[in-house]
């Protein structure tokens, strides 16, 4: 549809691509207004409306609109055009062209009792087209697909009727009534609750991936994209649950607060389970001077990658919640040359961890390296900070 | 669901950075989808444990997007996140 669409606009610039044939049609519709101009003058407004690009807009949003107002026109409602012009890089010259962008989304949701997921599938083309292809300097167009999948398993309560409904509002405004935090840590009302609820365990998932090519307007240089990942995390939120007791991260902290005091019994905690994420990605090292160096080119490259993220409580002091925090990340680059294996540029991981609490960092390390593209895709910071 | 151990009142001035979901330590997406889970399931306890229905042009995607929002902002608090709630829910 794009491609039409450019061959007409190209095509209605061509049928009028003279100031003779401009002249030659005025001249036949009105000999008159066709005598009383000058071919100077005529020449210099020729070109000032054949160039100009608001000329166009104007027309193709009136053609747009009209399109777009009638029904079943999913596909088309998501088509941007915006005609501009184009200066060369090294010179004053311009051209008249146009960029484009157009998505398109599916997207199935299924909801069930105890399911609830949706499945997408994103389509997205854009790009950049000067009409005088070397004067473009945003030469580049590009088409990806997206298809993915996010969803829960379990995660859902039992459907109250009105009289447990009546009940559960009876028991929170006991709890909140309560002013003291161990009091209301220990409370039984909570066992009532949770069980009038019949909470389940959640399990929630990411998975996508994503193909793409990419090149310049004329598709002499191009290039395929991909990759795709798998999210995952289970979370606990009911007491004394077997998955919450697989939380084997959390065992040493369990410890630390059951000798604090911080909690009155001894177990781990089926809410603070990690969140781990199993990638692939092309990579393209645009700004990596350093692998330009050592392999001679910017070539893009396969690389994996794991990533687990934790958070815990630590404990409480005067009431002031300290947390312990998280992460681990590896890459490893697939089939990479001997130079990148040389120079130990192949394998990146990075470990980071941090005590927090009342908007403080009372402790924060770093150990490890990340990707070249990926130092400033984080919150964390990388260094070591102590202050108590 | 063992975000914190806070008392009701106290709760209200907790930010967002002080749940035990907010890990410092992830990437934004990361952050999003671990806020995501949580709005997912306080969806299922406001509609299906207390009956809750959406106000008027809300839907669950529209709910669920306001709470993940305010989830993943570290100094917005419990206040902002149940005014929220109070808007697009009716109890």
């Amino acid at each position: 549809m794009l491609l039409i669409c450019s061959l007409a606009v190209k095509g209605a610039a061509q049928n009028i691509n003279t100031v003779k044939d401009l002249k030659d049609k005025i001249a036949a519709a009105s000999p008159l207004l066709a005598m009383g101009l000058e071919t100077s003058k005529y020449k210099t407004l020729a070109n000032l409306v054949l160039n100009d690009p608001g000329v166009y807009n104007e027309i193709w949003g009136r053609v747009y609109n009209s399109i777009r107002d009638k029904k079943d026109q999913l596909l088309f409602k998501n088509l941007k055009i915006n005609f501009k012009t184009f200066q060369g890089s090294d010179s004053n010259r311009t051209s008249l062209g146009f960029s484009y962008k157009w998505d398109y989304e599916v997207n199935k949701k299924r909801n069930t009792d105890y399911t609830r997921n949706e499945f997408i599938a994103k389509i997205n083309l854009a790009g950049n087209i000067a009409f005088k292809k070397n004067l473009n300097p945003l030469d580049f167009q590009s088409a990806k697909l997206e298809i993915g999948t996010n969803g829960f398993w379990g995660g859902t309560v039992n459907k109250s009727s009105a009289s447990v409904i009546t009940e559960l509002n009876k028991i929170n405004q006991q709890l909140a009534a309560i002013d003291d935090e161990d009091e209301l840590a220990n409370s039984q009302l909570w066992n009532e609750l949770t069980k009038a609820m019949g909470i389940t365990n959640q399990y929630h998932y990411n998975f996508s991936v994503v193909g793409g090519w990419e090149g310049s307007q004329d598709f002499s240089k191009s290039q395929v994209t991909y990759g795709g990942q798998l999210r995952f995390s289970a979370k606990s939120y009911a007491d004394k649950n077997i998955l919450a007791q697989l939380n084997i991260l959390d065992y040493p902290f369990a410890l630390i607060r059951y000798i604090t005091g911080t909690d009155k019994s001894l177990g781990p905690y089926g809410a603070a389970l990690p969140v781990v994420t199993l990638g692939i990605d092309l990579v393209k090292p645009t700004q990596d001077t350093t692998r330009k160096q050592l392999t001679g080119n910017d070539k893009q490259f396969a690389r994996f990658r794991f990533e687990a993220g934790f958070r815990t409580l630590l404990l409480n002091v005067n009431n002031v919640p300290l947390h312990f925090n998280a992460a681990y990340r590896y890459f490893r680059e697939i089939n990479a040359p001997a130079a990148i294996k040389a120079a130990s540029l192949n394998r990146f991981s990075f470990f980071t961890f941090s005590v927090t609490g009342a908007d403080t960092y009372f402790v924060s390390y770093s150990y490890g390296k990340l990707p070249f593209d990926r130092t400033d895709n984080a919150i964390y910071e990388i260094g070591f900070r102590f202050n108590l | 669901m063992k975000q914190h151990k806070k008392t009701f009142k106290k709760a209200e001035t907790l930010a967002m950075r002080d749940l035990l979901f907010y890990n410092p330590t992830l990437t934004k997406e990361e952050l999003k989808f671990e806020a995501n889970g949580i709005a997912d399931f306080l969806n299922n306890v406001f509609k299906n444990t207390y009956g809750a229905t959406y106000e008027t042009g809300i839907n669950k995607a529209k709910a669920i997007a306001d709470m993940v929002d305010i989830l993943i902002d570290a100094p917005k608090t419990m206040a902002d996140l149940a005014a929220k709630i109070d808007d697009d829910y009716n109890f």
